[in-house]
């Protein structure tokens, strides 16, 4: 045992670490939400997702790094509690530790990631690692957290007691990742635990018997001060937990983030527009008057310009997201969500898919594996699409921009309240959703929820700004490749063919557009979304927002600026409040129709990623196509249906407001 | 001149949406990941 001592006390040096050509493999294995994929992310220097609750990680992870000149491959798994795998995740995890995975080859070394602030319930699976008798090392995260908790640890007691190497280490603050490297490195030859606690036969037996060991090493190991009253966390967690404050703090929370979002991301977002017309205005003056000036102009920086300038307002909903997710909060209000979610059907484990949809539907169908039951599982992976994911906000702010007044009610912004109403509108029609589902072709009994609930924590800048900066470098990237393309497109269908000379005048901006390939296209489909109040152009958007649903506001944005003179600085929302119908004359979009087009957006399926990556979650092939099939059908449905009921009504309630 | 280079780049903008659509099929059927370390998209 005394080389595993040196270790812990940092006595072994890097020299006596032989440098090999082979790499060596390692996986990182624990209970969810123990610290894997912060370590992995420290070991590695790679920004793997992390957050403060369970189930983020659920799919394998590799990553590598080099120790005293040697190469090693890192794995990070899903969280496991035990070696009995209960959904898809934990089958992923379990199949790499028992070897059984294809295409991967077997590890070297485990590190086992225990969390010290909750050392019994993640012995469990130590041991049981442990007994496989491999080599393994014990990272023993949180250590810092111990002290405010009033527990005091014994790591010498603790490798006796296991026989196995533990190193601690605080991996926020890279503290005893060297010696965990060290440690790693040099597993392969240091002595094996001889534990042997399991009963193979029987498995209430072998837990039983674990479980005595556990609590036998927990008295000699941990030494707690007592705690004579209640501390912070728990007086908060009294209220954000309760049965009827939870929600009403819920949907608070959620209320002072859109309020938040127009209020701070407004002057940014107009500094952001500003640049972009004077960009287009530089250009414009020093180009001359040609196909390319108009495609530079008219289609690349009215499409992908229209697009870019909900930057901040992106930034700022990943940062709130962040916040809510690494303070813990994300946990707790699934805990208070699973009391309302159970009478439809649905798991609590569910829910933590269903928040992550606010961010991207794909990630959230992901983490989905979460969720055991199979039955569940594909009802929740129905339903995460309806909650609005950020690639409706652009949507939803171009339309509250240009029709919602910016008044104040009781001190809240109108058109924040406005976004909320669209956000729960959203979350309502996915749990209805997963109701109806669960109550005809997923029919099955809803399990209890058992969950582990995070410790508060504050999140680090680090780590928020990670987030915010991945998220938005994926916006970037996709507006400037995805939603480049489609604008250069949207511009060529929509200035092409010209129309006919007339009597040798040149053919106005209208003419032009009314047509051209892309007028004739939407004019074609336009019956299809007149009883929803929408015209040809936005019937084209529709179509074109397939490929993703930002591409909505660029093709709107190329659009007009085809339409308006050289040097126009009024913005895409400008236009849209001042348009008239050219028959007419009256407003061409009215509030009633901007509703309806937010509520389309609300429930309509407009994104190729998430097709696919239903289809694959759901099954594969024909049985997941199928699944993908009713999740669009069913969503374009109700999409039309919500838009009807909502012009129509609208309508007739309010026939003044339009 | 002006009319071959745009047509070019609206050619080039049509092939490479051809290409992000095939990828999205591809994922859909061969059930590869899309995610990983920084990928971004979560």
């Amino acid at each position: 045992m005394t080389p595993v001592l040196d270790l812990v006390r940092g006595g072994l040096d890097e020299s006596r670490v032989q440098p090999t050509a082979t790499p060596l493999r390692i996986a990182l294995v624990g209970n969810p939400n123990s610290g894997k994929s912060t370590l992995f992310n420290v070991l590695t220097g790679l920004r793997q997702r992390v957050a403060n609750f369970a189930g983020v990680t659920v799919e394998r992870v590799e990553g590598s790094y080099r120790y005293a000149g040697a190469p090693v491959q890192v794995v990070d798994l899903p969280g496991m509690y035990s070696m009995t795998a209960q959904s898809p995740d934990e089958q992923i995890a379990l199949d790499v530790v028992l070897g059984r995975a294809a295409g991967v080859a077997p590890a070297d070394v485990f590190v086992v990631v225990v969390d010290a602030e909750r050392l019994e319930r993640n012995l469990f699976l130590a041991t049981q690692v442990l007994e496989l008798g491999r080599p393994t090392v014990i990272a023993l995260t949180r250590m810092d957290r111990l002290d405010a908790d009033g527990v005091e640890l014994d790591v010498v007691e603790l490798i006796h007691q296991l026989g196995a190497t533990v190193i601690p280490v605080v991996a926020t603050r890279g503290e005893g990742v060297e010696r965990l490297r060290q440690a790693i490195s040099r597993a392969v030859s240091l002595p094996r635990s001889s534990l042997r606690l399991g009963h193979a036969a029987d498995g209430n037996r072998d837990a039983e018997h674990r479980y005595r060991f556990i609590a036998s090493v927990a008295s000699r190991v941990v030494r707690r001060r007592p705690v004579v009253k209640r501390s912070a966390a728990d007086r908060v967690d009294a209220v954000v937990m309760h049965r009827y404050a939870g929600p009403a703090v819920f949907v608070a929370v959620m209320a002072l983030m859109f309020d938040l979002m127009f209020r701070v991301a407004r002057p940014m977002a107009d500094g952001a527009q500003w640049l972009i017309t004077a960009l287009g205005q530089a250009i414009s003056a020093a180009m001359p008057v040609g196909e390319l000036r108009g495609l530079l102009v008219d289609g690349v920086i009215g499409g992908v310009g229209s697009v870019i300038v909900f930057v901040p307002q992106i930034a700022l909903l990943f940062l709130f997201i962040g916040i809510l997710e690494d303070t813990g909060y994300m946990a707790r209000a699934a805990f208070v969500m699973d009391r309302w979610m159970r009478p439809l059907g649905l798991h609590g484990k569910s829910f933590i898919p269903l928040v992550s949809g606010f961010a991207c539907a794909v990630p959230a169908i992901m983490s989905a594996r979460t969720v055991e039951a199979p039955k569940e599982r594909i009802a929740t992976i129905l339903a995460t699409p309806l909650v609005s994911c950020s690639a409706r906000l652009p949507v939803y702010t171009l339309l509250v921009a240009a029709f919602i007044p910016a008044t104040s009610i009781a001190g809240a912004s109108l058109q924040g309240l406005a976004m909320l109403a669209m956000y729960l509108l959203g979350t309502a029609a996915a749990l209805a959703t997963a109701a109806l589902f669960r109550r005809t072709l997923l029919r099955s009994a809803t399990r209890a929820m058992i969950m582990e609930l995070p410790a508060w924590s504050l999140p680090t800048v680090k780590t928020l700004a990670g987030s915010v900066w991945r998220r938005v470098r994926v916006f970037l990237k996709e507006a400037g490749t995805v939603i480049f393309a489609v604008s250069i497109i949207v511009w060529a269908l929509a200035t092409h063919p010209k129309p006919p000379p007339s009597g040798g005048t040149a053919p106005t901006q209208q003419q032009v557009l009314e047509s051209s390939a892309l007028g004739r296209i939407g004019h074609a489909i336009e019956p299809a979304v007149r009883p929803l109040g929408f015209d040809w152009k936005i019937a084209v958007s529709i179509v074109t927002s397939f490929t993703a649903r930002e591409v909505f506001v660029s093709t709107m944005g190329t659009l007009y600026s085809e339409e308006s003179s050289p040097g126009d600085a009024t913005t895409l929302a400008g236009r849209l409040r001042t348009e008239r119908d050219s028959r007419t004359g009256a407003p061409a979009y009215t509030l009633h129709a901007a509703l309806a087009l937010m509520v389309f957006y609300v429930f309509a399926l407009m994104c190729t990623s998430t097709i696919a990556v239903t289809v694959r979650e759901t099954g594969g092939g024909w049985t997941g196509a199928r699944w993908a099939a009713l999740q669009f059908t069913w969503m374009l449905a109700l999409a039309w249906a919500g838009a009807f009921v909502v012009y129509r009504g609208a309508g007739f309630i309010w026939p003044g407001l339009g | 001149m002006q009319g071959i280079v745009v047509a070019g780049i609206v050619v080039a903008a049509i092939a490479y949406l051809g290409i992000r659509i095939r990828a999205a099929v591809r994922t859909a059927r061969r059930g590869e990941s899309r995610c990983g370390p920084d990928c971004g998209c979560h």
